[in-house]
């Protein structure tokens, strides 16, 4: 009986699967973690609501152009704009609390978290589509299977990849040679008040990050994405510091010979392996990856652009 | 750009210029002055020598 009215309603039945896969896709890729974002209750009912009005979009396409609705695909673009306003809502939202942070996201990151959110939405719109299109086409079980398939290619998309690719990380002492603070060798900065050497010579961590190739020297030098290094770390680890208190800031400097970057952080559970971990997974910002070993390779002739 | 907001110094020969500069008679004064700027002023104290401290601002923008 249910087989019978699955053939009957071909369509609905495509656009139902298309919808909940989309859906599906996007809860599969709404998580609440370290990154404490979305943590609130109303941000994931925001995300869960376009999420489904991705799904919907994308699946409802499918049937249209069966019936030569051409038309229907400019659907898609205002699904497009939809979600660009997805990420200048994710930029303003994120910026204006970045003020109240002890240590800022930094424009980089937050750059990177909106596009992941505007990204994720034309996911969950790809799974709609590709499900719908074969539930119509062939038959609802081929929709439900390229629907799983494409839920792990979502999945595979999510992955990014994190410091722990590019660096490699280690401790290094914290050394004070009178006002002077160095982590290993690097000098970081010059800090006039003993009670602030203490505090930062008792609780303090000294990372030494070790770029495994030239393109990883360039994205460890990026300011944003040295400032996300320091937001993740405090983020994970708490944050020894007060406004009012301009000397006790997490910090990182380079070495400008070596292109090692070493950071200073002020956890407020002191645990130098967490620490370690923290720094190797945060994600490598999109705006800070630069690639000039490939960049160098091509032949000038050949050069591409675009 | 960082902007030196107070001197601290315990050698009056030792300064002079724009900044506000508050004498001290010892390093011990010194340094008392010094902490209590920084927390006034919420802004960074920096040991140049021994009888010199600056007190520096970066909030109005670089590093």
């Amino acid at each position: 009986m249910i087989a019978d009215w699955i053939q009957d309603h071909r369509d609905l039945t495509g656009v139902l699967l298309g919808i909940s896969f989309g859906f599906g896709a996007r809860l599969l890729m709404l998580r609440s973690d370290y990154r404490q974002y979305p943590a609130y209750p109303h941000g994931r009912i925001v995300h869960m609501a376009l999420g489904l009005i991705a799904g919907a979009l994308g699946s409802v396409a499918v049937p249209a152009l069966y019936h030569n609705n051409y038309t229907a695909v400019t659907f898609l673009s205002l699904a497009a704009q939809q979600f660009r306003d997805v990420r200048t809502l994710e930029r303003n939202t994120l910026i204006a609390i970045d003020h109240d942070e002890l240590v800022p996201r930094g424009a980089a990151y937050i750059e990177g978290i909106a596009v992941v959110f505007e990204g994720r939405n034309y996911l969950a719109i790809f799974a709609a589509l590709t499900t719908s299109l074969f539930s119509l086409a062939i038959q609802w079980w081929a929709g439900l299977l390229v629907g799983l398939l494409s839920l792990l290619i979502v999945r595979r998309f999510m992955r990014g990849k994190s410091i722990r690719h590019i660096a490699s990380v280690e401790t290094a002492p914290i050394r004070m040679d009178g006002p002077n603070l160095y982590v290993g060798d690097v000098y970081l900065m010059n800090v006039g008040l003993q009670e602030n050497r203490e505090i930062i010579q008792n609780q303090g961590i000294g990372i030494l990050l070790t770029p495994k190739n030239g393109d990883a020297r360039v994205t460890i030098a990026n300011l944003g994405q040295r400032q996300a290094i320091l937001h993740d770390v405090s983020t994970r680890l708490g944050v020894y510091r007060d406004e009012g208190e301009p000397m006790l800031v997490p910090i990182g400097k380079l070495a400008l010979k070596t292109g090692q970057l070493a950071l200073l952080v002020l956890p407020r559970e002191r645990d130098p392996e967490w620490a370690i971990l923290a720094v190797e997974n945060v994600p490598l910002l999109e705006a800070a990856v630069r690639m000039p070993v490939e960049a160098n390779k091509r032949r000038a002739g050949r050069l591409r652009h675009g | 750009m960082a902007k030196i907001v107070a001197l601290v110094t315990s050698l009056k020969e030792e300064v002079a210029g724009g900044a506000p500069i508050f004498i001290v008679r010892d390093r011990i004064e010194l340094e008392r002055k010094a902490f209590l700027l920084e927390k006034l002023l919420d802004c960074a104290a920096h040991e140049i020598s021994d009888t010199l401290f600056l007190l520096v601002d970066r909030h109005s923008g670089g590093s």
